[in-house]
């Protein structure tokens, strides 16, 4: 039996909803709602008015025109693991959730790509496509749950996209539903070439945040999975020297197919979380993962050994099976979850520094650290300069929340002022919006409102996200994060 | 008529707002002057550079600390960073590398109003606002001219090599490309070319990589086909005699890369075979299906950036 509705919605507009998609596919009651007041990010929460489960791009098509009619908010939802509030109903609305649209549609080998429904949580493509001989590449952490369609929202990366890229270099186009019902093809279709005439609007509208319209079914190009893999570990003293290590590789001109940092605190949680094997009372370890042909990998190890060795490696280990590659992925994957085993809260902060500032930057977190007294253990993704300090607190000490919040600020305002960015792969949604106004100029963020405007005139489609000076949710709690 | 040559990306803008207030098109522009590489950290494998920088010059200056962008135009010394990315020209290797687009991590444009916007930044990851770079990459200066651009930048392979194959007939280049498609090979280049009907397309392959990664991929290459050393050649002859005029370009599945050859009816052609695009001399205007929702959405972006229409129209 369904709890009370929300008040705010008119309930001939539910019955109307419950027309296009099927009566179960209404969610309206205020106990149902609660799935939706956040997503991973879960400092803020609100309910929507109704969530909205469609099956088909008609049927988002249909609930957006009603939505244009009645002037009320859209609100995009894959999987609800955005870090950074991008699936928060600031004020209610109606929350379109894609998760009954999960189809693999298609599957075309030869030309390495696969058109997929906007829900199909990412790992099931590498997973369909792997007895082909064939990958997705973008694979965030959140990968067994994210979908394709919040990926292409956020412009998602992972790991492995320090040699292969973002979703944007891996998406070829897309069907998207405009906040005014009417339904456009951005990119390469199923039947075309890759070189579209005309304005890339594919690659402007990646990254917006289900601020353009809702993504239905995307078109993602595949590659090869590579013929082999060196998945080294690097053991070191300090994290000085293994920051250092991360530069020598770059600079020796490496380019592994994944670099990722883990100090001390994180690596003791995932050990005692995972069991890998992961040393106790290391400084930090390198994650390095070289892939491509077998041939040339071996002399491409034994130098990242050798750059370890006089960066003072204390121990560099060689995964020798692809169980132990896979156990070493699923550990790293899965370090925010271990978290629980350090603090009851935490904030995770996504700030990107060049590379040469790498050493810099964790200093500076250090000092953050030790200044406000509360522990930032980082698991990132160094070879690309990507930081995910993640700053623990308890919320039931106001004073630690406070420091918490501060924290997160001063590291990413330091990255901004190291040249680098507030967000790498997280994105702005609710929770940075303030910063842009320190990385953007008024102008800049100008040019990009315009731009929305041109897909969304009345600013219906996620509103109240990314841009700074937007309306926040009335009730601001901190809670422990469940982040994938 | 004598091109307009900023010496500053202000004199750009100042331009561009003086045109606008008149409503009057902006005229030819030289960017020449505009050629500072305003910072090139080697460790941070990124480069920020002035638009009008000559593309060829850039790659030097890389090249000497063992860098490059990975997008190979013909005729580089001749071309800009800006004019390469407007009309987003790539060469061969995008097969291995992909288009420019991929590789810009941040840049400046002076748009049709004036406005100096700036998107992306110094980081090779970074989502913070808008992808506003892809709107101009491939616009043919519609919406504004690219005043400032930075690139992610990869090491120069140690080793590269290409070999061509002759074949007798479509049939035998499709079969052979087929071939290596299939196989383990990774190859950077993947191209076609030839010009009649009484022989078969020329196939070239390209391999980049360690001296071990290299010479495995040539032992494997030479076992599936007829491939001798060879070089670019081709490409330099097509495009320096090429008629612009009558240049056209199909982009296809890559599958159907050999149909598309067929259909080319004898004239002189390069195929980028690895990614389905054909170029070739004396082509038809295609009849063009128009979304009209897409169509409308960008004119919508032409009025926000260009609403006087200073600027060129929209590439169609």
């Amino acid at each position: 039996m369904p709890s009370t509705p929300r008040p705010g919605l008119d309930p001939a507009l539910l019955d109307e909803f419950r027309r296009i998609v099927g009566d179960a596919y209404v969610i309206a009651g205020r106990q149902e709602l609660l799935v939706y007041e956040c997503g991973a990010y879960t400092l803020e929460r609100n309910l929507p008015h109704v969530v909205v489960l469609p099956a088909s791009t008609e049927e988002v098509a249909a609930v957006a025109r009603v939505c244009a009619r009645e002037g009320l908010p859209i609100i995009p939802r894959g999987a609800g693991t955005s870090l950074s509030g991008t699936v928060l109903a600031v004020e209610g609305g109606v929350m379109i959730a894609l998760t009954r649209m999960t189809r693999l549609v298609s599957i075309d080998v030869r030309n390495r790509r696969a058109l997929v429904e906007a829900g199909c949580v990412n790992a099931w493509v590498t997973q369909a496509v792997k007895g082909h001989g064939l990958l997705y590449a973008p694979d965030p952490s959140s990968q067994t749950a994210c979908t394709i369609g919040g990926n292409v929202g956020t412009n998602s990366g992972g790991p492995h996209t320090l040699k292969y890229g973002v979703t944007t270099h891996h998406v070829l186009g897309y069907e998207l539903v405009l906040p005014s019902g009417e339904v456009t093809w951005l990119g390469t279709t199923w039947e075309g070439g890759e070189d579209v005439d005309g304005l890339d609007l594919r690659g402007a509208a990646i990254g917006t945040e289900g601020m353009f319209g809702i993504v239905t079914r995307v078109l993602v190009r595949l590659i090869r999975a590579p013929q082999a893999y060196k998945t080294l570990l690097g053991v070191f003293e300090t994290v000085e020297d293994a920051s250092q290590a991360v530069s020598d590789i770059i600079r020796a001109g490496i380019v592994p197919a994944a670099l990722e940092m883990m100090d001390q605190l994180i690596t003791q949680a995932v050990e005692q979380a995972y069991k890998f094997g992961f040393p106790m009372d290391a400084g930090a370890v390198l994650i390095v993962e070289l892939d491509g042909l077998a041939p040339g990998l071996e002399r491409q190890a034994q130098s990242v050994t050798e750059i370890c060795r006089r960066r003072r490696a204390r121990e560099v280990r060689l995964a020798q099976t692809e169980q132990q590659r896979a156990e070493l992925w699923k550990s790293r994957k899965r370090a925010f979850g271990a978290i629980g085993r350090l603090s009851p809260n935490f904030i995770t902060q996504d700030g990107v520094v060049p590379r040469s500032k790498l050493t810099e930057m964790m200093r500076f977190i250090e000092e953050c650290s030790r200044r406000h007294g509360l522990r930032i253990p980082n698991v990132f993704h160094a070879g690309d300069g990507n930081l995910h300090p993640l700053v623990l607190y308890d919320e039931r000490d106001p004073e630690q929340v406070r420091k918490a919040l501060l924290i997160s600020d001063e590291i990413l305002t330091q990255c901004i002022a190291l040249g680098g960015s507030v967000t790498g792969e997280h994105g702005i949604g609710t929770e940075k919006m303030d910063f842009m106004a320190k990385q953007f100029s008024k102008d800049d963020l100008e040019a990009m409102k315009q731009l929305r405007a041109v897909f969304d005139p009345q600013t219906r489609c996620n509103p109240h996200k990314m841009f700074p000076g937007s309306k926040k949710c009335g009730d601001f709690h901190p809670k422990k994060q469940a982040a994938a | 008529m004598i091109a307009f040559r900023p010496a500053t990306i202000q004199g750009m803008g100042e331009r561009m707002r003086s045109a606008h207030s008149a409503g009057q098109p902006v005229g030819l522009l030289d960017l020449s002057r505009l050629d500072r590489v305003i910072q090139h950290v080697p460790e941070d494998m990124t480069v920020r550079v002035e638009a009008g920088v000559s593309f060829g010059a850039l790659q030097r200056t890389l090249a000497a600390h063992g860098q490059w962008i990975p997008v190979d135009p013909f005729d580089a010394d001749r071309l800009t960073v800006e004019e390469m990315l407007a009309n987003d020209v790539s060469g061969p290797r995008r097969c291995g590398f992909g288009p420019a687009r991929d590789h810009v991590i941040g840049m400046q444009v002076v748009v049709g109003d004036g406005r100096l916007i700036k998107s992306g930044g110094q980081v090779v990851k970074n989502v913070a606002g808008y992808d506003l770079m892809k709107l101009f990459i491939g616009a043919r200066r519609s919406l504004g001219i690219i005043v400032e651009a930075s690139f992610k930048l990869l090491p120069l392979p140690e080793i590269e090599s290409i070999f061509s194959a002759e074949t007798s007939s479509v049939d035998e280049a499709s079969a052979l490309l087929e071939a290596v498609h299939a196989s383990a090979l990774t190859p950077i280049i993947l191209d076609a070319h030839g010009a009649g009907r009484d022989k078969g397309p020329t196939l070239v392959v390209g391999i980049a990589g360690s001296r071990e990664d290299t010479a495995w991929q040539t032992d494997e290459l030479r076992r599936l086909g007829p491939f001798l050393a060879s070089d670019l050649r081709y490409e330099s002859e097509f495009w320096s005699t090429v008629s612009r005029d009558r240049l056209a370009r199909v982009s296809v599945r890559p599958s159907e890369t050999m149909d598309a050859i067929r259909q080319t009816a004898g004239v002189r052609y390069v195929a980028r075979a690895g990614n389905g695009m054909i170029y070739f001399e004396g082509g038809q205007p295609r009849a063009k299906t128009t979304d009209p929702v897409l169509a409308a959405l960008s004119a919508r972006v032409k009025q926000t950036y260009d609403p006087r229409g200073i600027l060129p129209a929209l590439p169609a």
